[in-house]
């Protein structure tokens, strides 16, 4: 066990403070999807080109070859120097998708895909849900056929976010029998500008279109897009899952104890007219202290994990923990935070970027598996209670 | 660098602590009815191992290694219920060396001498407080710190008082600040942050054992004509158990790591541990009773003594109140 600033490390934090400073977007990111997918590849292109797009990805493939220790590093500055939110139309790509394919992909497959990813040519998205998949995962019906060296696929995906700027998608589809369950998935890569694919926006609580319907009828697919091998798509589906519960949440998890501390600091400029629950001692001031102290505890199992990762592990089910605890804590910290404001929170002029963080919040314990589905993973392969 | 796995050394320890204490301080002990352990025998064996020196200097008699191994010792106590003089011992050891007292020191890094945690009651601070002292036998001496420093006192004459806690003795007397053995403060030597972590320590053990036994039960206990471990609202429980077991038993170590490197923020994570640990385990301490139906409730049940161990520890050195005053009141601790 150690905990030291290295130089190596000090300076590593240096460099990408002073690039991030130097060269992050100032403009907003903007309202309309059209103009978001422009100013979210422009913004990975610009990472790539400064040679700092997957700062751990392997050079083979456009990455900078770090360690795990200084992916953290450059997701604790990136959150830090208010960067464009991680939760991007490359985030999934960065985060899920990507890792996926280096791990599970064949050679083809990741020298096609990986460097585009970085260079901000292609964003993917997530076809797992279905109108009656949700958490039960393994039961979804959208059917592949092999048809000659194609799979065709018919049916359909719902709650994908961020399809309707997507190039590809990460696509789960039932390739054996009705009853298959796990045993008869395919995970695939789809390309989204395939004829007969269909994506139709859904509007969020918030607003905004961040998911869709997919409807899928006779895409045909190349069978070389099979990720691993037809029908083991069940074992892709959990490295995918495994990333995304795990390492994934670092990114967002950093935005939450930025924003906690911006919380503090908004607090501290109402001194000395601060109302008394906010005070030292006061009712919010207890709460604020202990989500401070929540935030510090999942970062010490932040580093914990970066620790294993350095010594080569990949992401298991304690990636769920990183889940629960990350997203309850987002809405304990954005829940604050609307009680720090008051009536100012009712406007969402006032509020800002709180009210935004309020309504993601929502989503954290849901997207990825819900915050049930952690708790029965938790207690099942971690504590190994009965089903 | 941050490095959060145990190293080999560090996970011998662990292990030998755990052995150790499964087989001489199981919790069942403390059932009513249960055969006494006999406490002089296992200090001994306790001081054999090497435990109340092992952050003390090889030139006073310790084994030169540092808070991570007294708070693996600690993670232990917490876990198995211990007695807090364990803990008192070690830190009075650090008190005692930097007091320049080589003679106490080694007394205390032998076992031969044993201290007893006290905790200020109102007025603490003040030169004449009323105090309690847990596990106290005539002529021990007692340790107490505070926000100023830490310090020895002789106890005289201490009164029994019933426990909350009835699995330590509870004693009550005066302690004068002026008529410390000897007063070590913040600024010489950061004991209190020490003691503090170690404090932060038990509390992720208690939190970690009330979430095993609690689990343990959950796989055996049927109703319905299946374990109830397959219900959710008991399985969910435990889920949550295991989360704040693991996440505070991980900001603890965090904590003993800035602690060691006299990192700015180290009196930060200190209060963050000790506030997050105290929560966590009032949480599984009430969570466990609850896991085992009417059972919890009974005293030959071990779940009970996790919920009241939990607000001595919680109580020492600062209590959540107080921690959390400090968390709110410190400078960013980002990166
Ligand atoms: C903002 C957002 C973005 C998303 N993005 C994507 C995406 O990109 N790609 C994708 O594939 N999916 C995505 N999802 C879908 C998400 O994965 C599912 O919503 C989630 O897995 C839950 O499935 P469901 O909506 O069908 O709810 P249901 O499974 O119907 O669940 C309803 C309720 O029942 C509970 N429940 C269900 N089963 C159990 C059980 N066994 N034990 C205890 N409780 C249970 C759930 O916890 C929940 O509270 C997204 C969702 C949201 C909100």
């Amino acid at each position: 066990m150690e905990c030291t600033d290295s130089p190596e490390f000090c300076q590593f934090r240096e460099e990408v403070r002073e690039w991030l400073q130097a060269n992050r977007p100032r403009e907003l990111r903007p309202h309309n999807s059209a103009a978001q997918i422009v100013y979210d590849r422009a913004w990975q292109k610009a990472q790539f080109d400064g040679g700092w797009a997957g700062v751990s990805w392997p050079a083979q493939y456009g990455g900078r070859g770090l360690s795990p220790s200084q992916q953290l590093i450059w997701c604790e500055e990136y959150a830090s120097a208010h960067c464009p939110m991680v939760h991007d139309s490359f985030w999934l790509a960065l985060n899920h998708a990507g890792p996926t394919v280096f791990v599970r992909g064949n050679e083809d497959q990741k020298s096609f895909h990986l460097p585009r990813i970085l260079k901000g040519e292609a964003a993917w998205c997530q076809g797992f849900s279905e109108p009656n998949a949700g958490s039960d995962l393994a039961s979804l019906r959208t059917r592949g056929v092999v048809d000659g060296d194609h799979l065709v696929v018919n049916g359909q995906k719902i709650w994908t976010t961020m399809a309707h700027l997507a190039d590809y998608q990460e696509l789960l589809v039932r390739t054996g029998p009705e009853l298959s369950r796990h045993k008869g998935l395919t995970w695939i890569i789809c390309d989204m500008h395939l004829p007969g694919v269909d994506v139709r926006p859904i509007t969020a609580l918030d607003g905004e279109p961040h998911t869709s319907e997919v409807f899928y009828e006779d895409v045909r697919i190349p069978l070389s897009n099979v990720v691993d091998q037809i029908d083991n798509g069940w074992s892709v589906a959990m490295t995918t899952l495994g990333f995304e519960r795990g390492p994934a949440s670092f990114g967002a998890f950093c935005e939450v104890a930025v924003a906690l501390e911006e919380l503090i600091d908004h607090v501290r400029g109402l001194e000395p007219n601060a109302p008394a629950a906010l005070r030292g001692g006061g009712a919010l001031a207890g709460r604020i202290a202990m989500a401070r102290a929540e935030v510090l505890a999942v970062r010490a199992l932040v580093y914990r994990m970066v620790s294993s990762a350095e010594r080569g592990a990949e992401p298991g089910p304690e990636g769920s923990l990183m889940r629960l605890a990350s997203s309850e804590l987002e809405q304990t910290v954005m829940r604050l935070a609307m009680d720090v404001l008051g009536p100012a929170g009712l406007s969402r002029t006032s509020a800002g970027s709180w009210s935004i963080g309020y309504f993601e919040a929502f989503a954290e314990t849901i997207a990825g598996g819900t915050a049930e589905i952690q708790r029965n993973i938790i207690g099942e392969r971690l504590l190994g209670l009965p089903r | 660098m941050w490095d959060l796995m145990f190293s080999d050394e560090q996970a011998m320890i662990a292990d030998s602590v755990a052995q150790f204490l499964s087989k001489e301080l199981p919790v069942e002990r403390l059932r009513p009815k249960a055969a006494p352990v006999d406490a002089d025998v296992i200090w001994r064996s306790m001081a054999e191992l090497g435990w109340f020196g092992i952050g003390i200097t090889e030139e006073a008699g310790g084994s030169g290694l540092g808070l991570v191994e007294e708070m693996l010792i600690q993670r232990g106590c917490g876990r198995h219920l211990a007695s807090t003089s364990i803990l008192a011992t070690m830190v009075a050891a650090h008190v005692a060396q930097a007091a320049g007292d080589a003679a106490l020191t080694r007394a205390l890094v032998t076992g031969e001498r044993r201290v007893a945690l006290a905790i200020g009651l109102g007025s603490a601070g003040t030169d004449e407080f009323e105090a309690l002292a847990f596990d106290w036998a005539d002529g021990e001496l007692l340790l107490y710190w505070d926000d100023t420093g830490a310090g020895l006192f002789e106890a005289g004459k201490l009164s029994s008082d019933a426990g909350l806690d009835d699995s330590l003795t509870l004693h009550r007397g005066r302690l004068s600040l002026a008529a410390a053995k000897c007063w070590v403060p913040n600024a010489q030597a950061p004991i209190a942050l020490r003691a503090n972590a170690l404090l932060a320590a038990c509390l992720a053990g208690l939190a970690d054992g009330a979430c095993a036994l609690a689990t343990d039960y959950a796989k055996l206990r049927e109703q319905f004509g299946k374990p109830i471990g397959t219900f959710q609202a008991i399985k969910h429980r435990c889920a949550d158990m295991i989360v704040r077991a693991e996440i505070s038993g991980h900001l603890v170590a965090l904590a003993c790591l800035k602690v060691e490197a006299g990192a700015t923020d180290a009196s930060l994570q200190v209060a963050a541990a000790k506030l997050k640990s105290a929560h966590s385990a009032h949480e599984n301490g009430r969570a466990v009773i609850q896991v085992h139906g009417g059972l919890g409730y009974q005293s030959e049940c071990d779940a009970h003594w996790f919920m009241k161990r939990a607000h001595v520890y919680d109580q020492a050195g600062g209590n959540m109140q107080a921690q959390a005053e400090r968390v709110f009141a410190e400078a960013s601790p980002l990166w």
